[in-house]
């Protein structure tokens, strides 16, 4: 079997690659490759390549205490996936090897302003946002400094946390904390609306079952006057109430069926 | 022959992995597959009781994967079906006595031989679990209809996906009918749906599976057992068979039933 920790010299630096198996085997891998040249590793900085490998913040930290136990430094994870990259990023980690050119596949990643600074680890900042395209299982956790928009369902004992608004195309059912940095201005928007707790900046509300929301609408949480208040998204309408109403809806489908004829 | 691996694993300890493990391959073993059913659960061994040969066993799997014994002789023979095979596991060792790479390299051995390998896997989501989920071809998630199995099961879905063991296919155990009707437990529609993955059996509730695990028969050997015909029918469904789901049993008595047959609009 190929051992699924590969270390290589590159013009960029070290850079350590991590292949198939589950963490721990990898974890303990790694361990022993940089025990066995402990000296030549110490005080270096290297670059994790993790391919199409999903690792969250605790993996990727847990990565980063084996390297840091043999005194090396991690700088930079690159990944294929969005959801890893951003775990990455709120570690203050790199997500490119290369810094000055990002990869093309960040495209996907929708920004409402091309922003050149970047926040310094832990700071949050609504001007990015995250796609993530399956549903949140138990036990997983998902961080993004920006805007998180899950299609799939959040289940019970996940958790998504944004810096900025939350949509989910799908059920909520787990905790989704949107405006996390404290942006009381952040909405909580899902199809399905029963959460196990949502909040917003500093505000949080335990789910109380009510006959609209129970029944499955979409629904928008909004943060007003202090308190989080769960708003029905009508169809027109829309929560904030802009949009104008269709007329007649009945009546165009039957136009639209005398024109066929 | 290549025989395929699956993995029945839970997530949450106490929903019926190894009744479902030992029943499965039995239901196996009498549509004429052989099978070897391995309990993983080193330091915490049920599956021989439950299959009723726990005073036939000699060695064990750490004894086969130390080296102290050939996989043939650590094999204990079912006492009604010759194709049923037990890999018991130690009992006085713990999780750390094997490890994934050994895991893997038994069950290659044992793909050569049997039909089927039915990995009986610890409950929780530590190292035991993380083995007997390394060699697995399929994954089946058993759960009960009650909020902290299925978050637990989810869980376990988690890591099966994380690790790309193919789609995990989903069996709900201990199904109360009443309980469901009067709406205080959660319906199989309500687990499908959290849980959204392929539902392979739905298995009542049935007080022949105590009695024939104090017996160490399963019940699938159990013409007349309820549940036993549920465990027969995920058997037949591995096998590629279509078998519809069977309805589930009313649990009210005789005199009620009758009632409502005489006036439908009562109940």
């Amino acid at each position: 079997m190929a051992s699924p920790v590969v270390i290589k010299g590159t013009s960029e630096g070290l850079i350590i690659e991590l292949g198939q198996g589950d963490l721990q085997t990898i974890l303990r891998e790694l361990d022993q490759k940089l025990g066995q040249s402990a000296r030549f590793f110490r005080g270096g900085r290297v670059a994790l390549r993790v391919g199409s490998r999903l690792l969250n913040r605790d993996e990727i930290e847990a990565l980063g205490n084996v390297l840091y136990k043999w005194e090396v430094t991690l700088w930079a994870v690159e990944a294929d996936l969005p959801e890893t990259r951003a775990a990455a990023d709120s570690l203050g980690l790199e997500t490119s090897i290369r810094p000055a050119s990002r990869p093309p596949v960040v495209s996907r990643e929708a920004r409402e302003e091309p922003s050149e600074e970047k926040e310094p680890a832990g700071g949050w900042v609504a001007s990015e946002g995250l796609l993530v395209r399956r549903t949140l299982r138990s036990g997983a956790s998902l961080v993004h400094r920006g805007h998180i928009v899950v299609v799939g369902d959040v289940n019970p004992g996940a958790e998504v946390i944004a810096g900025g608004d939350i949509v989910i195309w799908g059920t909520l059912r787990g905790l989704a904390h949107a405006g996390a940095g404290g942006d009381e201005g952040a909405v909580i928007c899902a199809l399905r609306f029963r959460p196990e707790q949502v909040r917003i900046a500093d505000v949080v509300a335990t789910h109380a079952q009510e006959p609209g929301v129970s029944a499955g609408l979409p629904h928008m949480a909004v943060l007003r006057d202090g308190h989080i208040v769960l708003e029905p998204w009508v169809e027109g309408v829309g929560a904030a109430g802009r949009h104008p109403r269709v007329v007649s809806s009945r009546w165009s489908g039957f136009w639209r069926w005398l024109r066929r004829r | 022959m290549a025989g395929r691996i699956i993995t029945i694993t839970s997530g949450k300890g106490g929903v019926g992995k190894t009744t479902t493990t030992a029943n499965i391959g039995v239901g196996l073993a009498l549509l004429g597959k052989s099978v070897v059913c391995v309990d993983t659960d080193i330091g915490l061994r049920n599956l021989d009781l439950v299959m009723g040969l726990d005073n036939r066993i000699v060695y064990d799997l750490v004894d086969v994967v130390e080296g102290r014994c050939r996989l043939k002789q650590a094999l204990v023979r079912d006492r009604h079906l010759s194709e049923l095979y037990l890999l018991p596991a130690a009992q006085t060792r713990d999780k750390t006595a094997v490890s994934a790479a050994q895991m893997q390299a038994l069950c290659d051995e044992l793909r050569k031989e049997f039909d089927f390998i039915l990995l009986d896997s610890p409950a929780g989501i530590e190292t035991g679990f993380h083995n007997a989920l390394a060699p697995a071809d399929e994954v089946i998630i058993v759960t009960t209809p009650d909020v902290s199995a299925v978050r637990d099961a989810d869980r376990a879905i988690g890591f099966v996906e994380a690790q790309e063991k193919g789609p995990a296919r989903l069996v709900i155990n201990r199904i109360k009918s009443d309980l469901v009707r009067k709406g205080e437990m959660l319906t199989i529609e309500d687990v499908v749906e959290l849980l959204a993955i392929e539902l392979i059996g739905i298995v009542p509730e049935d007080e022949t599976i105590i009695m024939s695990t104090n017996r160490g028969t399963p019940a699938a050997m159990d013409r007349k057992s309820l549940a036993g015909q549920a465990f027969r029918n995920i058997a037949k469904r591995l096998t590629g068979q279509e078998v519809p789901f069977m309805p589930l049993p009313s649990d009210d008595g005789w005199l009620k039933r009758l009632t409502r047959l005489v006036r439908p609009t009562s109940s």
